[in-house]
């Protein structure tokens, strides 16, 4: 078993997709856990290759690459994994805010958000104030994430604050904000509870508030 | 010289002073470390900020950054810091153009986002007869277009545009006596529209669009009183808001559409604007790529600067040149590739941008591992963008028969460099042509010929490209991320 999931952390960060899928099937049909080869196997890599992120030893396209490999392999853990039930996961929502049509770092977050087991709704892009509330309504989050790379968005922060208080869902929800040109400084002016730097630190954070 | 009382916002009280030089990439926002002054009276503590940014020498020459002073400490008098003397940039001097005999002269000029660039042409004999190239004053509101946009919204237009009309105006003091009969103006779509004095701020959120987007004519009383002679200022239009009148002028120069040949142009600035002709179509897109290649955002990052570090070789140890044979005073954008790519074939740099140790030039000339991540996340934009462009049209790269290489960083950057470490596709070796200032030759020989409606016909074919957003883009620049020759067809 642990040879299994040797293999699969070492082909993930390969971006093997087929062969991980195909170490993960033989996993299951060996009958080792789905819990597991999720934690031991899925995660574990994802975690090696966070803090490898984290230490400036690896890059954007070595944790996207294994992210990816991570959510193809994680539909054929699904059935078996019954006994977490979907209510239990915290559920994140996540958007570029209106002005901004830049996903790449929103979509980061929203994989490492997933390798860390949470349940994440991304809204897209150029999301206006409405449909974050309307979101935050419905899916009820922990936290909601506003990701703008433009400093001439970045001012829309506020806006989509402003809404979820009007709408009396702020003290509801913690929200984070990030993109290249945010600040912490300018996450507190604009009432804000979670800054980070980078996509991994966004997930570590947030794990704290569970 | 500025004097600032105590509780006074310090950058705020230089910014209200427009005559003192200042520059502020990152539009104070504690970000940068680059708006540096001198304190010459006054007592002002030295924040984290500072100490991260600033060297030991500089924080004993009382040097610190203005926006880490909101509530300044003391009353102060303060002096700009100059790191930084000449500036040089590409020069079209020497070239003659084809004229058409018509009497008098003309202005032409490109105003870049750091540098604006201005020749005084005789229509005559199609000659230039002054040349001035100079820094954009408005980098002291921010490096980039966004930027400047969005201190526009918290300062107005006015500030922007007449600091830029000021620095115009007195550069051009030696063209006096010409009489010029007009001035014709290139610029990115930003540029265009803070020199107009109209709205830029349509160009900064989604869907991202031109205020300013068609040919526009002003008399130039109405920028340049102080000028007694009669002159009428031409705007020339852009393609889109990250496509502008520049990147037109480059394609006019090059007359990319006369031949039935597939062909492309790139300028590695700022935006990396690209644009590629085939079957009679104009694909045109930009690739955000960054100020990286500019040596914006690099840890000894500098502009083609006298002393700035423009070349390395390697054998055993490191060797190098500087511009003009000057002191070592940072590295410019080509410094960087050429670094990159010997450290790369020496092995002091892996494929994938993992850097073992930092690289020592000098104390201003050092790369560190961040450099290289800012340097891969530019590469990768613009290698994709190209590739993106060329798949949009349906063709393989190897179809292009020429690549046009624009822009002041093009002029310096070696073509092998450029192929090695990724930037553009290796089957394009021995077809790169590297044009220096094309947009400013292309406004020269619109200030000749007056054929607005050839500008008019390369905007009617061009079809843009937006890439913010786009999946294949997106899997494109993460799969061109490594520093490796890239072998696409």
């Amino acid at each position: 078993m642990n040879e299994l999931m040797e293999e699969i952390k070492t082909l993930m960060p390969k971006g093997k997709m087929n062969e991980v899928n195909a170490l993960v099937e033989r996993a299951l049909k060996e009958g080792v856990p789905a819990q597991t080869i999720l934690q031991e196997g899925l995660l574990q890599a994802m975690d090696i290759i966070a803090k490898k992120w984290a230490d400036g030893t690896a890059f954007i396209p070595e944790v996207l690459i294994t992210a990816r490999c991570m959510n193809a392999a994680i539909p054929l853990l699904e059935p078996y994994l019954l006994e977490e039930k979907e209510a239990e996961r915290p559920v994140v929502v996540i958007g570029t805010v209106q002005g901004d049509l830049h996903d790449i770092g929103k979509n980061l977050c929203a994989l490492m958000l997933k390798a860390k087991n949470f349940k994440v709704i991304d809204v897209g892009v150029d999301v206006g104030a409405d449909k974050f509330v309307e979101a935050v309504r419905e899916y009820q989050p922990m936290v909601v994430c506003l990701s703008s790379l433009l400093t001439t968005s970045m001012g829309n922060f506020k806006v989509v604050i402003d809404a979820l208080q009007e709408a009396g869902l702020r003290d509801r929800v913690k929200v984070a904000v990030g993109g290249a040109p945010i600040t912490p400084a300018f996450a507190d002016e604009v009432g804000a509870d979670i800054y980070t730097e980078d996509a991994v630190a966004l997930a570590d954070t947030l794990l704290q508030y569970c | 010289m500025a004097f600032i009382s105590k509780h006074e916002n310090l950058y705020d009280a230089i910014m209200r002073d427009s005559s003192f030089e200042i520059q502020a990439p990152c539009g104070g926002n504690h970000r940068c470390g680059k708006c540096k002054i001198r304190v010459m009276q006054g007592n002002l503590p030295i924040h984290d900020a500072e100490r991260r940014h600033l060297s030991e020498e500089e924080l004993l020459l009382g040097v610190r950054l203005a926006c880490a002073h909101p509530d300044c400490e003391d009353d102060c008098v303060c002096e700009p810091y100059r790191e930084h003397v000449s500036y040089t940039i590409c020069s079209i001097h020497e070239e003659t153009f084809e004229s058409v005999k018509e009497e008098g002269f003309a202005v032409a000029l490109d105003i870049g986002t750091t540098t604006i660039a201005a020749v005084l042409i005789d229509l005559y004999e199609g000659k230039i007869l002054r040349e001035k190239t100079f820094l954009n004053p408005q980098s002291r509101y921010g490096a980039d277009v966004i930027t400047r946009i969005a201190q526009t919204a918290k300062i107005g237009i006015e500030p922007l545009q007449s600091i830029l009309v000021k620095k115009i105006e007195k550069e051009l003091a030696s063209f006096d006596g010409y009489a010029w009969k007009r001035m014709c103006v290139c610029g990115n779509p930003t540029m265009m529209h803070l020199f107009a004095g109209v709205d830029p701020s349509s160009i900064g959120q989604a869907p991202y669009r031109c205020t300013l987007d068609t040919y526009k004519e002003l008399p130039g009383q109405q920028l340049f009183p102080n000028w007694k002679h009669r002159f009428v200022i031409q705007l020339l239009p852009p393609i889109s808001a990250y496509v502008g009148s520049d990147v037109v002028m480059g394609l006019y120069s090059t007359q990319i559409m006369k031949q039935d040949k597939t062909k492309a142009l790139i300028d590695l600035g700022t935006n990396g604007e690209m644009a590629l002709y085939h079957d009679h179509r104009l694909y045109v897109t930009s690739a955000a790529c960054g100020p990286a290649f500019e040596g914006g955002n690099m840890s000894c990052g500098s502009g083609a600067v006298s002393g700035a570090l423009c070349r390395s070789g390697y054998d055993e140890k490191w060797h190098y040149e500087t511009l003009e044979q000057a002191p070592v005073c940072g590295i410019c954008g080509s410094g960087y590739l050429s670094i990159f790519h010997q450290a790369l074939d020496n092995g002091l740099l892996e494929p994938d941008g993992y850097l073992a140790k930092e690289l020592f030039f000098h104390p201003k000339a050092v790369v560190n591992q961040k450099d290289v991540r800012e340097f891969q996340l530019a590469k990768a934009s613009v290698i994709a963008a190209f590739l993106c462009m060329c798949r949009h049209a349906s063709i393989s790269v190897s179809a292009i028969e020429e690549l046009y290489i624009a822009g002041g960083f093009g002029k310096y950057a070696r073509p092998q460099d450029l192929l090695a470490l990724g930037i553009l596709p290796d089957k394009l070796s021995g077809r790169l042509h590297v044009l220096g200032n094309s947009a400013l030759r292309g406004t020269c020989q619109y200030a000749i010929h007056q054929d607005i409606e050839s500008i008019e016909d390369i905007r009617n074919r061009s079809e843009c490209l937006l890439l913010a957003g786009d999946e294949l883009f997106t899997q494109l620049f993460m799969e061109h991320m490594m520093l490796e020759i890239c072998n696409e067809n």
